[in-house]
């Protein structure tokens, strides 16, 4: 029998929640739980196998509550059953112990496979977290310490190649018809971005990246 | 027809002047007019130079306006003239009455209550120092109605109208039975009752909304407030067809008074009543109609033109205060040049000392009126974002929680029908519910950037991701330079939405192959780069329309810089850097 507790604040949704799962036989929910106090008497006084957790209460961060029960009871699984589809929460989610991140309007059969599948000790992950994931994989960040070519933007390239061709800001500003704060704006970042502290270092480097010849 | 009818109306406005020429007599209050009989009434009392008219006629208006269309431009403009008149006029118990009568509407917009608290200060004040027991009492209950149902005023050393709510509550209720007036016990009664069930007393709560539902006059807000909130404690109390019943009473009276405010709070209260009775087909019409009254008032430009109008209003009521002021000083430098010719030198001593004042005078309205803008501003935008935040949490965790549930029923009840009924009917059902939940999710997170609370650059992640899916054809890069230092909520909030709104116009008007977002983190502040190749624009034609003037003030209200550089057929490019510390914090 797989003992599972629902975290949620909305009764409504949880008491639907609980209906969903009378059929099945190998499932048990001890409780419902409508705030992070409420739960932590239920999870000190019972074995619970499942948390069924969401991410906006209103005592505490979903995101804190699960890190916290993961700590303490290192035996309990994690399931996300939220409302909100943000890649950055979900990501959270699954680092802060998470082991499966479902989203409210989830289907019965998924809801069932995941109680099961993380019951087992396995993380269950959907398609449509799958491609959430996959896609906001971070692109490799163009550390300007860690060396690497830097991406420039259009203006950035203008101002640059003015900068070399040894211009000062008053002539730049007026060869691009932009105020002088805006070139002041470019040169800083372009500084930021190629990792130094001065202009020649940064045209040194610009010639090095072939931005300029 | 027509002319018969102009034709009755001028011969009954003239009767009416006649009345009040011969007898100096006023147009009743409690009686209704149209607005063509108003308006000739103004036009007499202009001609007349009647203050006192122009302020009843205006106040008139005011009242018809509030009739048909309750919150709106037109209402608190009336009330608005109506008050300067009365207060040109001296009459100040007029002036206060039509002052609250803007109050009580502003009493429900979350981005002006704060305004109706100063204004029934004010008249508190007023009441106070002359010791009018009956209206203090009144404004007492005003007051603690917003300290009450408004929560941010509740709380905070400096939001809180009252020390000590209950304890205000309790002697005030003791003054309202001193008084003997039933409609001040009624109120008072019914604030109790709204304290008591934000606290969850439930019994308590029914026992004081019984005893002001006794006392209430039948189709009156305090009935509609009474019903309202019984049905809530019922709904508390998981009572649900008590609930409805209540409910249904006063969703009709709110449709009477044409509460729009109450109406959407009443249908969501229905719809969610429903849901948990399991009567989907109610549930979902309530659930139509708290999104359409939800659209009535907040997102009609209604709401957004009276708070914008009223605030420019007033700016111009310090500034004509300033040009008066002006005169008055022409006139004195009049006077004080003769007295130059008469004697001359105390004259030039009297003269300079008299001049410096003015210009500190002077300078000092100036200043007055630069901080009054700023302060409306900063108060504009504030209320905007706490009453985002409500809308957004109550459609997430309301109307989204609810679909879910219903999606959860449908799931639970999938496995009794067969496999055609499961294809033809239940599928598209959920499939249509699924729909419903993105674009819940969506609206929601738009009004209400949730991730925001986890991190400023994590959040503008998912903005870029979500505007890089709704653009397949553009490409959508983010770069951020630098350690992310610890950035206070609301310059995060702010930045985030100038952000939105830039890569919304590159999206949408720039019609641009690539879109870059730089983010150059500092640990005094942050700079922000947002680029397209797009068609640009001819920053001399467009000026500050376009919601530039929009990202101008916030960005303004933050204390940074913005540039733009645009040109036709060049692309965009707009720089912001703003200081991690707001220095308008501390204004009042």
């Amino acid at each position: 029998m797989i003992k599972v507790t629902i975290v949620d604040d909305h009764v409504i949704f949880a008491e639907g929640l609980e209906s969903i799962f009378s059929d099945a036989h190998d499932i048990q929910i001890l409780a419902r739980c409508h705030n992070a106090e409420a739960f932590w008497t239920v999870m000190d006084s019972n074995n619970i196998d499942v948390v069924l957790l969401d991410i906006s209460l209103p005592d505490v961060s979903g995101l804190n509550l699960c890190e916290q029960i993961v700590r303490k009871y290192p035996n309990t699984r994690v399931i996300a059953l939220t409302m909100h589809d943000e890649p950055s929460l979900v990501k959270k989610m699954i680092k802060k112990g998470a082991m499966a991140y479902l989203l409210k309007n989830t289907t019965k059969s998924e809801l069932l496979a995941a109680i099961r599948t993380v019951y087992s000790g396995k993380k269950y992950y959907n398609e449509n977290l799958m491609q959430l994931l996959l896609e906001s994989e971070d692109k490799p960040k163009k550390n300007p310490a860690m060396g690497g070519r830097p991406h420039l933007t259009r203006r950035e390239k203008e101002v640059l190649e003015l900068i070399a061709e040894g211009l000062t800001t008053q002539q730049i500003a007026d060869k691009l018809f932009v105020t002088i704060k805006a070139v002041e704006f470019h040169r800083s970042s372009l500084l930021t971005k190629f990792g130094t502290q001065n202009t020649p270092s940064m045209i040194k480097e610009a010639i090095e990246y072939e931005f300029i010849s | 027809m027509n002319l018969f009818r102009k034709i009755l109306s001028s011969l009954f406005c003239t009767l009416l002047f006649c009345a009040a020429w011969a007898q100096k007599q006023y147009p009743d209050l409690k009686d209704r007019y149209s607005p063509p009989q108003i308006d000739s009434l103004i036009k007499i009392y202009k001609a007349n130079n009647d203050a006192r008219g122009l302020g009843i006629a205006y106040e008139l208006k005011g009242i018809f306006f509030q009739n048909i269309y309750f919150y709106s431009t037109a209402t608190v403009n009336n009330f608005f003239i109506s008050s300067q008149y009365y207060f040109k006029n001296d009459d100040f118990e007029s002036y206060y009455r039509v002052k609250k009568r803007i109050a009580d509407l502003f009493s429900i917009d979350d981005a002006m209550y704060t305004r109706a608290v100063d204004y029934y200060r004010e008249a508190l004040g007023y009441f106070q120092e002359r010791g009018d027991v009956s209206e203090i009492a009144g404004y007492k209950l005003d007051l603690l109605n917003i300290a009450i149902n408004k929560d941010s005023l509740r709380e905070g050393p400096n939001g809180s109208i009252f020390p000590d709510v209950v304890q205000t509550l309790k002697t005030t209720i003791e003054q309202c039975k001193k008084l003997q007036d039933k409609s001040y016990l009624t109120y008072a009664y019914n604030l109790y009752a709204s304290y008591l069930l934000q606290k969850r007393e439930l019994d308590e709560a029914e026992n004081y909304i019984d005893m002001s539902l006794k006392m209430s006059e039948p189709k009156t807000q305090l009935e509609l407030l009474n019903f309202f909130h019984k049905g809530l404690i019922k709904k508390l109390k998981n009572n649900l067809p008590e609930a409805v019943v209540l409910l249904r009473k006063s969703e009709l009276i709110a449709e009477i008074r044409n509460n729009k405010y109450l109406m959407q709070l009443i249908c969501q209260n229905l719809a969610e009543c429903y849901t948990a009775l399991n009567n989907q087909a109610e549930a979902i019409n309530y659930w139509k109609k708290t999104a359409a009254a939800f659209n009535r008032f907040y997102n009609s430009g209604e709401t957004q033109l009276t708070r914008n109008e009223f605030t420019s209003n007033e700016l111009r009521v310090i500034t004509m205060e300033q040009q008066l002021a002006e005169q008055k000083q022409r006139y004195w430098n009049a006077i004080l040049y003769s007295i130059f010719v008469a004697l001359v030198l105390s004259g030039i001593i009297a003269y300079l000392i008299f001049k410096s004042r003015m210009r500190e005078k002077d300078l000092i309205n100036q200043r007055k009126i630069s901080a009054l803008e700023l302060k409306s501003m900063k108060s504009l935008i504030e209320g905007q974002e706490k009453e985002r935040n409500r809308v957004a949490k109550d459609l997430h965790d309301g109307l989204g929680a609810n679909l879910s549930s219903i999606k959860l029923f449908i799931e639970s009840q999938r496995d009794k029908y067969d496999a055609t009924i499961q294809t033809q009917f239940l599928n598209p059902l959920a499939k249509n519910i699924d729909d419903a939940c993105l674009e819940t999710r969506s609206i929601s997170h738009d009004l209400r950037p949730f991730s925001l609370k986890y991190g400023f650059n994590s959040a503008l992640g998912d903005l870029v991701k979500k505007v890089q899916t709704a653009l397949p054809q553009t490409e959508v890069i983010f770069h951020s330079y630098g350690e992310e230092p610890q950035i206070g909520e609301e310059i995060a909030l702010m930045v985030y939405r100038i952000v939105q709104e830039l890569l919304n116009n590159a999206a949408k008007y720039a019609k641009a192959t690539q879109i870059t977002l730089q983010i150059f983190y500092e640990p005094e502040q942050l700079s922000v780069h947002v680029e397209d190749d797009g068609q640009g624009f001819d920053l001399q034609k467009v000026k500050e329309g376009n919601g530039l003037g929009n990202i101008r003030s916030r960005v303004d209200y933050l204390g940074g810089q913005v540039i733009w550089q645009a040109a036709p057929q060049q692309g965009t490019a707009v720089i912001l850097s703003i200081p991690l510390q707001n220095p308008f914090k501390n204004l009042g």
